[in-house]
């Protein structure tokens, strides 16, 4: 895995285990893998997994058994709802280059719709 | 710690003792073969003494060298371990550090003494009870001293006793007041590089070097004559020829030794402890 | 909570020149830390000053709360290239050496990270590669429990597979509390494992940042590392 060098790590991090989720690589109510052994397989610091656990857990994406590690939430519209974030993250970004190449808005759907033919 | 410390570089220093040893006798048994067994005519020479005889001899005689070369050595190589940037993180302070190492230096010194003599007493054993001549020689040699009055008056032989414990203990304080003022030479040397202004090269640095050594030598000459005009060394009396008087300021004297051993012994610390950098890696 | 290293006011002269100058530096427990700067920067200088080697200076510096040299050593690990044992020596006699030497050596961690690193116990010291000296050397460092840890250059001129097999076995068996302080002269074969960086320039430290602060920025530590260099040559 390979990170950009100049976002925050925690930040891609989650990006990346939002994915992991949404994709089903971690299924609702599954126990995701300890700090260290997400830090060895990102090459990554332990603070900065923890710090994104932190975060990801105030949102309420993963919950914290104590003693027993994090685990993906099982609430199915919290569920939804981030992978509707992601598709609207993409989608901007998307917009975003669209719009540098000189596409208006309104040309983006047909021009959309016609690729995907 | 100081315990493992010493340890560790006993281990090491024993380690080449035995080595030394080893070939030692190997090489001593080899020359008395080669000497006393003619290989052309498979038949053992005709000589004054008889192999085990000669072989005896030689191992003393090669213990002697060997006894100085392994002083010299230790010497060097007690330096080296101060100098040792492995050893010296190890968590112990600088005082025990140097003392650690001295006191493994001297215990392997004595250890190889130790192993000389009981490996001479060995050779003697051999030769006493194979060697018909030397055997006779040894039992008239020692017959003399059953003969009554042989050892002179009480006084007399306290007078040797005496002269021998003064002796041995000058020798003692001599080898350790020597380590010490090549330790001095060695500490104070670099000290002075390191404060002196860079240099430009490897080959300047180490020339720089012997002539601060030089320097340091011819200095303590001039006091070493300084203070010889009015103490008189152990030698000076040895040599001078012992009597009465002399005799008395024989103890004087050693003391006097063990006096300037433990001056340079105090400086070498305080240069060890607040001077001297182990070397830098690469 | 107290820190693991405090340096204040820190100077330190050779040969009549100033290597370091006016040092300030605290760790926290905890971190990686790189510590960059260009060679001949006084990095070497600075280890060696704080695992008490090297001695004569001016200031204050604090390991875990001890500041006399030889406590000092108890609490950190540095390391050197095992520069002072004989290249004849086996590596299990190396091994034991550090065994006997340091009572705070885990040898099961040890055996851990030996394997881990694929080394061999029976070659000699002269015989290995650079590469496979820098881990045996990383592995010994980290097998000590200590509360601080000196890399001096671990990653210099060895190759990449090597490189990240220390940087695997320093997430893997670095303690929680455990600081760890990198030098090094080229930063982005590490900086994803970063806490903190601390730059050392002109025989001083310039600046002392979160890594992760530096790319709140949008700036990749590289650049940041690289812009603090070119400041002064433009």
């Amino acid at each position: 895995m390979e990170f950009k060098d100049n976002v925050p790590i925690y930040l891609q991090i989650k990006q990346y285990l939002y994915r992991q989720i949404i994709i089903g690589k971690l299924k609702p109510g599954e126990k995701i893998p300890s700090v260290r052994e997400l830090a060895v397989k990102l090459t990554v610091n332990v603070n900065t997994v923890q710090r994104a656990l932190q975060q990801m857990n105030a949102e309420g994406i993963l919950y914290t058994k104590r003693g027993e590690g994090n685990f993906v939430t099982e609430d199915t519209t919290l569920l939804e709802q981030t992978k509707q974030n992601l598709i609207n993250e993409e989608l901007g970004k998307f917009v975003q280059s669209m719009n540098a190449l000189g596409v208006a808005d309104e040309q983006i759907s047909s021009l959309l719709s016609e690729y995907l033919k | 710690m100081f315990g493992r410390f010493f340890t560790v570089t006993l281990n090491g220093k024993v380690k080449r003792i035995n080595l030394i040893v080893f070939w030692q006798i190997i090489s001593t048994i080899l020359l008395t073969f080669f000497t006393f067994f003619d290989l052309v005519h498979l038949r053992v020479n005709d000589r004054s003494v008889s192999p085990f005889l000669g072989g005896l001899e030689i191992f003393f005689s090669t213990a002697i060298v060997l006894c100085f070369l392994l002083y010299i050595m230790t010497c060097i190589d007690t330096e080296r371990i101060n100098s040792n940037e492995s050893y010296r993180l190890i968590p112990l302070s600088d005082i025990k550090y140097y003392l650690g190492n001295l006191l493994s230096s001297v215990t392997s010194f004595l250890y190889f003494i130790v192993i000389e003599i009981i490996c001479f007493v060995i050779f003697a054993g051999a030769t006493y009870t194979l060697d018909q001549k030397f055997q006779s020689d040894v039992n008239t040699f020692f017959n003399r001293f059953d003969s009554p009055g042989f050892f002179g008056a009480p006084k007399d032989v306290r007078a040797v006793a005496w002269i021998a414990v003064n002796l041995i203990i000058f020798l003692i304080l001599l080898a350790f007041l020597i380590y010490f003022f090549i330790s001095f030479l060695n500490l104070s040397s670099r000290a002075i590089i390191d404060f002196l202004p860079g240099f430009p090269s490897k080959t300047f640095l180490t020339i720089s070097r012997l002539f601060i050594i030089v320097l340091l030598c011819w200095i303590f000459s001039k006091i070493a004559n300084f203070v010889g005009e009015f103490y008189q060394t152990p030698l000076d009396l040895f040599l001078t020829g012992l009597q009465g008087e002399s005799l008395n300021l024989l103890a004087l004297s050693n003391l006097g030794m063990l006096v300037f051993t433990l001056l340079f012994l105090a400086i070498n610390l305080v240069l060890f402890t607040n001077f001297f950098e182990p070397n830098e890696k690469r | 909570m107290e820190n693991v290293l405090e340096i204040k006011n820190l100077n330190y002269k050779k040969n009549q020149r100033t290597i370091l100058s006016e040092i300030n530096l605290s760790l926290k427990p905890g971190k990686i830390i790189a510590l960059l700067g260009e060679n001949g920067a006084g990095k070497t200088t600075l280890m060696r000053v704080i695992a008490g080697v090297a001695k004569n200076y001016r200031g204050l510096v604090n390991v875990s709360g001890e500041a006399k040299d030889f406590k000092r050593k108890a609490h950190l690990s540095f390391t050197e290239s095992l520069n002072g044992f004989s290249g004849s020596l086996k590596i299990d006699q190396v091994i034991n050496l550090y065994e006997h030497l340091y009572d705070d050596f885990d040898r099961e961690q040890f055996e851990q990270l030996f394997k881990f690193m694929r080394l061999s116990k029976n070659q000699r010291l002269s015989q290995l590669s650079k590469g496979m000296r820098e881990k045996l050397v990383i592995a010994l460092t980290f097998s000590r429990k200590v509360d601080l840890y000196l890399l001096d250059e671990p990653f210099s001129g060895i190759d990449s597979m090597a490189r990240k097999q220390i940087i695997n076995s320093l997430i893997r068996w670095k303690d929680e509390k455990a600081t760890v302080l990198i030098s090094d002269h080229f930063v982005n074969e590490i900086t994803a494992i970063l806490d903190e960086v601390v730059v050392i320039k002109n025989k001083t430290i310039l600046t002392h940042q979160s890594a992760e602060a530096i790319r709140e920025k949008n700036e990749s530590i590289e650049d940041f590392y690289e812009s603090l260099y070119q400041m002064e040559e433009e």
